[in-house]
């Protein structure tokens, strides 16, 4: 039997976003043998015209649904309206990104609609002949394999684990509205405001130093930045903890709600390689990490590991390098 | 005002202490040298409650947990900061239970209690899924907003206005009718140590018990299989003292023209 499939697209600031299409990978990867029927849903304070130019790029219909609320994001009234659109549709999986709007409303629709609901999903494996999702448990040291239900589930993608659909398509413009009406009762959006703008320093380095929790103590920092300074062209960034402590400023904080980077070299010393953090740095050209921890996550997606501790190796490397440098 | 904190004991990921898989698969058995700790964004839970206590001094602060017998350490060190009182579900065995299951039995327990606001970390770091908190939310039809990093409760006009950490380093301003269910993000705020005092009054503070089977049972569907992930690179391992691992570091930015 055909199951049906929704992907839910977000978007925000006039586009969509990225995880959205990363989040259709999923679902294509995830309907057996290609069969089963998906359709993609909108959500958009103006989408008309922006569903036409998804359904002809993705091959696929949507269904647009005007937000009204000036293009804010609620989730009452998101919940209230996707649930009675997936009951309607009788839909069986609905595939969304795993962004901060997402992992807001998903846990809550799954329980209004009775499915199962899987958060961080990386990948789609085959486990004894079943579909399974796949996604990272106690910071990325293990991978649990989950197989979903048939009545179906929320699949929450973790961003920038899937690549982004980018098929080519025939093209399609099937697009039908719909309009949120119910009104909010509970929750009152007041607005979005930027609190820090993102720092340029990031993105255009081609080498990253990035430390970790495993740093230990903030006068350990000037052993990083001792570090960057071996290279010709670089920026120190840091992990979530490293900003929370404000031993950083959250400018420089990689990952998931920090900045996401692609430098030459992204040099990690005593980060776990939790699946938040990896979001922001896993398509670096090259990847080397120094941790403790022989398991540690991060080695994972690394190209070069070092097991070592860092407050020794660091000073050790900075010598090496002055040897050895041609003068 | 009354106020529940939500919090999870999880295992420390020390290098020393091994996580590793059970033989079918099912289960993750722990080291003999793991130790167990309460869920560290958990703790930004329980700081803002006591911030919050410190403007609304009539606000009482219960502190629970869902989770096995030692599990109650996390609920006593939540008291040790300052939490008044402390519940604890407890279940038999596994600390593996999914989420929606978790939220059930929490709702359970307090959605006769009268809880103006519950508090929560945003995520576990064992299990990742951030979905108890929405949960409940949903299921005792209470608004929630997950991610906040700041909160300002307004007991006379029964609301509280927070903003919720957006990506792109926007934040979401939103003001949610009480009783309602917020999920905090690390960073709110500088969780207190457990003062001598609060804790020789944790240790002796009877907790309320609530034995898992005496709740309506709520049915774990997803079937999980667990393995050790896959290299996504080729994860080189250098050998050697720190010297030559130093040495062939630098040989290897070298070649990757990363070094002159
Ligand atoms: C919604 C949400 C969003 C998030 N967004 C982000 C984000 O954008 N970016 C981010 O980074 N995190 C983010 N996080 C947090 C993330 O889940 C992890 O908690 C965090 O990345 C862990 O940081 P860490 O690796 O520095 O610390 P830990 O996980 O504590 O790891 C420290 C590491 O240091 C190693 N170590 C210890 N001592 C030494 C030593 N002497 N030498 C060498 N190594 C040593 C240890 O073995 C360990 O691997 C987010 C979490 C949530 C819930």
């Amino acid at each position: 039997m055909k199951k049906k499939t929704a992907v839910i697209f977000e978007s925000f600031q006039e586009n969509l976003r990225i995880a959205s299409w990363e989040a259709l990978t999923c679902a294509i990867e995830f309907s057996e043998d290609g069969v089963d029927e998906i359709t993609l849903v909108l959500m958009d304070d103006k989408p008309k015209t922006k569903a036409g130019e998804l359904s002809r790029q993705s091959g696929y219909p949507v269904i647009a649904i005007d937000i009204g609320n000036g293009g804010l994001y609620n989730s009452e009234r998101t919940l209230s309206m996707l649930s009675d659109l997936f009951r309607n549709q009788e839909t069986t999986h609905i595939c969304l990104a795993g962004t901060t709007q997402g992992l807001d409303y998903a846990p809550g629709l799954a329980t209004r609609l009775s499915k199962q609901c899987m958060t961080a999903v990386e990948s789609v494996v085959t486990e004894e002949q079943n579909l399974c999702l796949a996604r990272a448990i106690y910071g990325g040291k293990i991978m649990e394999k989950v197989r979903v239900d048939a009545s179906g589930a929320v699949i929450v993608t973790q961003p920038g684990t899937f690549k982004p659909f980018s098929e080519e398509t025939s093209g399609a413009e099937v697009v039908e509205c719909l309009t949120i009406d119910t009104p909010a009762e509970s929750i009152h959006n007041v607005k979005v405001k930027q609190v820090q703008k993102e720092s340029s320093a990031l993105a255009e380095a081609p080498v990253i130093i990035s430390a970790g929790r495993g740093i230990k103590e903030e006068e350990n920092l000037e052993l990083v930045q001792r570090l960057a300074a071996v290279f010709t062209k670089s920026a120190v960034g840091g992990s979530r903890p490293i900003c929370d402590l404000e031993w950083m400023e959250y400018k420089q904080q990689v990952g998931i709600t920090g900045a996401t980077v692609t430098p030459d070299l992204y040099l990690a010393c005593g980060i776990s390689g939790a699946a938040q953090h990896i979001s922001g740095m896993r398509n670096s050209g090259f990847i080397v990490s120094i941790n403790i921890d022989p398991k540690a996550a991060i080695f994972n997606y690394s190209d070069v590991c070092i097991v070592e501790d860092l407050t020794t190796f660091i000073p050790t490397f900075i010598e090496t390098v002055e040897k050895l440098k041609p003068a | 005002m009354k106020i529940l904190v939500c919090v999870k004991q999880v295992p420390e990921f020390d290098p020393e202490a091994e996580i590793a898989i059970s033989e079918n698969g099912q289960d993750i058995i722990y080291d003999h040298l793991t130790a167990f700790r309460i869920n560290r964004v958990d703790e930004y839970a329980v700081e803002e409650a006591l911030l919050i206590k410190k403007q609304h001094p009539d606000a009482t602060i219960d502190a629970l947990t869902v989770g096995p017998d030692d599990s109650a350490t996390v609920v006593r060190r939540a008291m040790g900061m300052g939490a008044n009182h402390g519940i604890h579900i407890r279940t038999s065995d596994s600390r593996n239970r999914p989420a929606h299951q978790v939220a059930q039995w929490i709702a359970q327990v307090v959605q006769d209690s009268g809880y103006d606001l519950i508090l929560t970390g945003v995520m576990s770091e064992d299990q990742m899924q951030g979905q108890v908190g929405p949960i409940l939310a949903e299921t005792l039809k209470q608004p929630c907003a997950t991610s906040v990093i700041r909160q300002e409760i307004m007991p006379e006009t029964g609301v509280v206005a927070v903003e919720r950490e957006i990506e792109g380093g926007f934040r979401d301003i939103l003001e949610l009718k009480l009783p309602a269910v917020l999920t905090v993000q690390s960073g709110m705020n500088t969780p207190r140590y457990p003062s001598l005092s609060n804790v020789m009054r944790a240790k002796r503070a009877k907790l309320d018990i609530i034995e898992v089977d005496s709740l309506t049972q709520v049915t774990a569907i997803a079937q999980a299989s667990l393995d050790y992930p896959e290299k996504t690179r080729a994860a080189k391992v250098l050998a050697g003292t720190a010297e030559e691992k130093a040495k062939q570091l630098f040989h290897i930015l070298q070649e990757k023209a990363i070094f002159p």
